[in-house]
């Protein structure tokens, strides 16, 4: 978390949720907002730097993504997704994605050898903000997988690969692929939960 | 695709593994198929654990700057959007291709009569948009700067906030097929801010922190990966 903090709210003994600070920021309330940047910022930028890998665009991102969340405050649909979290971290992830894909694409007209291969895996990711015992359950939940629906969820989600990309690498249909992750994903969701 | 890809496919949509194309057809398919629709939502959930599994800090400093952002930055009122945004980053991103080099973003919109955001180096344009309003920042500053042509513009900035506004009015008329478009000029980069299709517009795109000037430069109506041809306007940043 920041070096710096702002004081603590004053009902530290009744949080309010992310959809509860949400529905405040969307009437103005900056410190709402404030409170909220506490609970998206982390996920939201260690996501966005698992895929981009450059502290300095998945700061740009995540500054997209917050400044977006704030504007459209008012706007956000609890029919459509009913966490505020997984709406930040949907609009952040695809963010990543179209930036990865066009320095990818820029990348591999300039030089055929651009390789992926040094990206951050997730289990190097920097330790922070969260609590042990949810980063323990995620990891087991992936160790649980197969094989193959590890690095199909690892290259995609992670990696921002295509399945077809993922398939290349991998040495495997691009069907198959696009199996593994809906399997993989089916069986995280039974794990984790599914709050959409 | 069969209907039995199309139902494999959620996993696949809900992480962002699909190509462009996929990901359209996908949609069409998700309004008919409340199942998927469901599939996808609780996907984006179970992913967004995965992303908790990784959170980390950014920066020192990266919170006071976001919230000094947000507090410049005008909130929408709450009836729904006119365009998804990713309708608005698909135009762009055919009309601009993917081209260019630099290494941070900047995101803007002009306003004016014109065109849609802007990519920077020809990332992902962003929908934001920011409607900024740069006059309350503390160190704001305007600039001036015309040409020989008549042409006139100024910039409104703030290093603070990372943002700047130009205006510019009276550039000479356009051949067909060609566009103004704008450019973050500092010592080690150059990059793309926005294109603009007529002779005067607003401009207000994130302001990398080496950016020392504006240009404008007359490219084709796609716009181009950097200059192709000497600026017509410089604004000096100060």
């Amino acid at each position: 978390m920041p070096v710096t903090r702002a004081a603590p709210p004053a009902r530290e003994s009744f949080p309010l949720t992310p959809e509860d600070l949400l529905a405040l920021a969307a009437r103005g309330d900056q410190r709402a907002f404030a409170q909220l940047y506490e609970q998206l910022s982390g996920p939201v930028y260690g996501m966005v730097r698992t895929v981009l890998r450059s502290p300095a665009q998945s700061e740009e991102v995540t500054q997209e993504v917050l400044l977006e969340i704030w504007r459209h405050a008012a706007r956000f649909d609890p029919s459509r997704t009913s966490k505020v979290l997984t709406w930040a971290l949907t609009i952040a992830h695809r963010r990543a994605i179209d930036r990865v894909r066009s320095e990818q694409a820029f990348r591999n007209r300039q030089d055929k050898a651009a390789r992926l291969d040094v990206r951050r895996p997730y289990d190097d990711a920097g330790e922070a903000a969260l609590s042990a015992a949810d980063r323990a359950r995620v990891r087991a939940a992936l160790r649980r997988l197969t094989a193959l629906q590890q690095e199909s969820i690892r290259l995609t989600y992670f990696h921002g690969l295509t399945c077809r990309e993922a398939a290349d690498r991998l040495g495997v249909a691009v069907g198959t692929v696009k199996t593994r992750v809906h399997d993989g994903m089916t069986r995280l969701r039974a794990a984790l939960g599914a709050h959409a | 695709m069969t209907g039995a890809d199309l139902h494999t496919l959620t996993g696949a949509y809900a992480l962002d593994a699909v190509t462009d194309l996929e990901r359209a057809e996908f949609r069409r398919h998700l309004d008919e198929c409340p199942v998927c629709a469901d599939e996808v939502g609780e996907f984006r959930g179970t992913a967004a654990m995965l992303a908790v599994a990784v959170a980390d800090s950014a920066s020192p400093g990266f919170r006071e700057r976001v919230l000094a952002t947000v507090a410049a930055t005008r909130q929408l009122p709450p009836q729904a959007d006119v365009a998804p945004a990713t309708h608005v980053r698909a135009a762009w991103h055919k009309r601009v291709g993917i081209a260019v080099s630099a290494a941070a973003a900047a995101v803007g919109l002009l306003l004016g009569g014109i065109s849609i955001g802007t990519s920077a180096n020809g990332y992902a344009p962003v929908q934001v948009a920011v409607p900024v309003d740069l006059s309350n920042a503390p160190d704001a500053t305007t600039v001036h700067a015309d040409s020989t042509s008549g042409a006139v513009a100024s910039a409104t900035l703030s290093r603070r906030l990372g943002f700047v506004t130009v205006d510019v009015h009276r550039l000479p008329a356009l051949a067909a097929g060609q566009a103004y478009q704008f450019w973050l000029m500092g010592p080690h980069d150059t990059r793309s801010a926005g294109l603009l299709h007529a002779s005067d517009g607003t401009l207000t795109t994130a302001l990398p922190r080496d950016a020392d000037r504006i240009g404008v430069t007359v490219e084709p109506s796609a716009g181009s990966p950097e200059p192709t041809s000497r600026s017509i306007l410089l604004v000096g940043l100060g």
